[in-house]
């Protein structure tokens, strides 16, 4: 499935399977707090293929954070190497936002420009349980971003596929309890449920909102 | 004679010889081709990190975590990544 295009760039244009785009989305759906993992993309000429191998590696996770350890980065860059794999097509980086838009974070864009440091090229999507999609590429130090919503062209994942997906999603995440100073609190969600635009996104909150002391979540 | 002559010349080589040999130590990272480097033998890994500029980051070597005093060796390979990959 073609996933992008560009004339001016190195990457010309990106592309992956409906198998693997499936598979991301039931690990979406599998987990209420975020979770993320590294995948491998090949470059052949000026195409960027993000193949079906990915790295479920040990995690923490919350409601609006996910951190994959970087000891474990570490492991799975060397158990590449002994097996002659090259390290350097692990160049992506998924992670989810439940019940949340897809958009790229400070938190997020902070990540892209500490992994560009060492991968030239660098290729991202964020998932939620809609099958929203939101894909971003930094090459050269030049960011590029685009959405796509893959319920209309992928399978919805059944009930077996997910809960499949949550036994294997509780050997690598743990939940993290964060404790942060929300600035806004969706006052039309009472209290439930926690504003997707709190911190750098306050000028994007599209309800009412008001001022909150630290939270756990 | 002769003899003497041939040990005389070998010891000559000898104290010409470099008085340190190198070993082969792979640098590794998160994206990256493996790169090759030739150190000193007797190279700490906190010198190998600031040689490749990689302090402050995560390090393995060979899988296992070491010390910033840790003796490379040849064949070593040194993962260097950040600590953590994040998202939000």
């Amino acid at each position: 499935m073609d996933l992008f295009s560009t004339k001016n760039q190195q990457i010309k244009s990106i592309t992956t399977s409906l198998e693997l785009l499936r598979k991301l989305w039931t690990w979406t759906m599998a987990s209420d707090i975020e979770i993320s993992a590294l995948g491998d993309a090949t470059i052949l000429g000026d195409s960027l293929n993000v193949t079906n191998r990915t790295y479920l590696l040990k995690q923490e996770g919350s409601f609006g954070h996910t951190e994959i350890d970087g000891i474990a980065v570490a492991d799975c860059i060397n158990s590449q190497i002994m097996a002659g794999n090259d390290p350097s097509n692990i160049r992506f980086h998924f992670h989810t936002h439940p019940k949340m838009s897809v958009f790229f974070s400070e938190t997020d864009m902070g990540n892209v420009e500490t992994l560009h440091q060492s991968m030239p090229i660098v290729i991202a999507g964020i998932f939620n349980e809609k099958g929203d999609t939101r894909w971003g590429l930094m090459q050269h130090g030049i960011w590029l971003e685009w959405e796509l919503n893959i319920s209309k062209v992928v399978p919805h994942p059944d009930f077996e596929e997910i809960q499949s997906a949550k036994a294997l999603l509780s050997r690598y995440v743990s939940k993290k309890a964060h404790s942060f100073k929300y600035k806004h609190l969706c006052t039309k969600r009472q209290g439930k449920d926690w504003c997707a635009y709190a911190s750098g996104h306050v000028g994007t909150c599209s309800f009412d909102s008001v001022e909150t002391d630290w939270m756990h979540w | 004679m002769a003899a003497s002559i041939v040990k005389n010349v070998e010891a000559s080589k000898d104290s010409q010889a470099p008085t340190t040999s190198k070993i082969k130590v792979t640098e590794a990272r998160l994206g990256a081709s493996t790169k090759h480097h030739e150190v000193n033998q007797g190279t700490h890994l906190s010198e190998f990190l600031h040689i490749i500029g990689a302090e402050n980051l995560e390090v393995r070597v060979n899988g296992e975590a070491a010390s910033s005093n840790y003796v490379l060796k040849d064949g070593d390979v040194v993962v260097v990544v950040p600590e953590a990959v994040v998202g939000g």
